[in-house]
């Protein structure tokens, strides 16, 4: 399974609408990244609180999470620690180092996804809440993203 | 082939508030890692009572790293590493930076300074001088990083 993705930072202007004074937000292609997927983890959860005061608990629905997905991947340019290291060296981020590929903050916006339909939709957008990078013993290196769905940010792409 | 050495840091705060690191001496070398792991968090707040729920970034929360792998091997003496063994040995507060890796068995961890957060030892009997290691290490920023300045406000600093 491969998606091909491509991140984006936000960054804050003054100008929404072609309003000047309004906050709004502007999105900047980082880079554009192929991955194949391994494992993919879907969670939808309420917001809610529960009062257990009196004879009866009191419960409160304050909203719904953003959809959380869990992916173990790789980059399919660079499975291996060595080739990602090149890989890293060939991208125009601040600090050529492997930690910088997925900043967190960052959205990764889906731009293909063969084989991948309902997990993952197309023109999808994703704010990485969490990368983690692992350098195993027989030198691969896997990504494990968690992402929240960002619907707010995909109406503006 | 040689492993991966760690130098070993006190870290010193100065009257004027900067930080220098000493260098107290080098560990044994690392025959094996195992795993080599790095986390980075981000800090969001997250309103959930709109629809759809909106995210606001707020920074990043910091970067660990965790990283198990074995001092030794099975056949050696344990007698060739006692020192690592103490209880002053390797301490939590103190700093690690790879000194030499020639295999590139923990290369995430390269060009930093990791503060020890735990370190933890794991030994067999019939293992004789194969130590086994957990550790969890914590990133020490550089003066002239931040990855706050990539996402909310400004743009992009250029490599």
């Amino acid at each position: 399974m491969t998606i091909i993705v491509t991140s984006k930072v936000q960054q804050i202007t003054m100008n929404h609408n072609g309003q000047w004074g309004h906050k709004g937000y502007i999105y900047t292609t980082v880079g554009t990244y192929t991955l194949k997927i391994k494992k993919i983890q879907k969670k939808s959860k309420l917001k809610s609180i529960t009062m257990g005061y009196g004879d009866k608990p009191i419960h409160q629905d304050l909203g719904r999470e953003p959809t959380e997905l869990t992916v173990t991947c790789s980059l399919e340019n660079g499975s291996t620690c060595d080739s990602l290291r090149s890989f890293v060296n060939t991208l125009n981020i601040p600090k050529k180092k492997v930690h910088n590929v997925f900043l967190p903050g960052q959205i990764l916006y889906v731009i293909s996804n063969s084989g991948i339909i309902a997990d993952i939709p197309l023109h999808s957008a994703w704010r990485i809440d969490k990368a983690s990078i692992e350098q195993s013993n027989i030198n691969r290196c896997t990504f494990t993203l968690n992402l929240l769905r960002d619907e707010r940010a995909e109406k503006e792409f | 082939m040689a492993g991966l050495i760690f130098n070993y840091y006190q870290e010193k705060v100065q009257n004027d508030g900067t930080i220098t690191y000493i260098l107290k001496k080098e560990l044994p070398e690392i025959k094996a890692v195992n795993v080599c792991k790095v986390d980075i968090e981000f800090n969001k707040f997250v309103v959930q009572a709109t629809e759809p729920p909106e995210i606001f970034p707020l920074g990043v929360q910091g970067k660990t790293a965790s990283i198990s792998g074995s001092f030794g091997s099975p056949i050696d003496s344990i007698l060739t590493l006692p020192s690592i063994l103490d209880d002053y040995a390797i301490q939590p507060g103190y700093v690690l930076s790879v000194k030499t890796d020639p295999n590139n068995t923990a290369w995430l961890l390269h060009d930093g300074l990791w503060k020890i957060e735990n370190f933890a030892f794991d030994r067999e009997g019939l293992k004789q001088g194969k130590i086994d290691f957990n550790a969890s290490l914590i990133y020490i920023w550089e003066d002239n990083e931040s990855m706050y300045k990539y996402f909310g406000e400004g743009n992009p600093v250029n490599p």
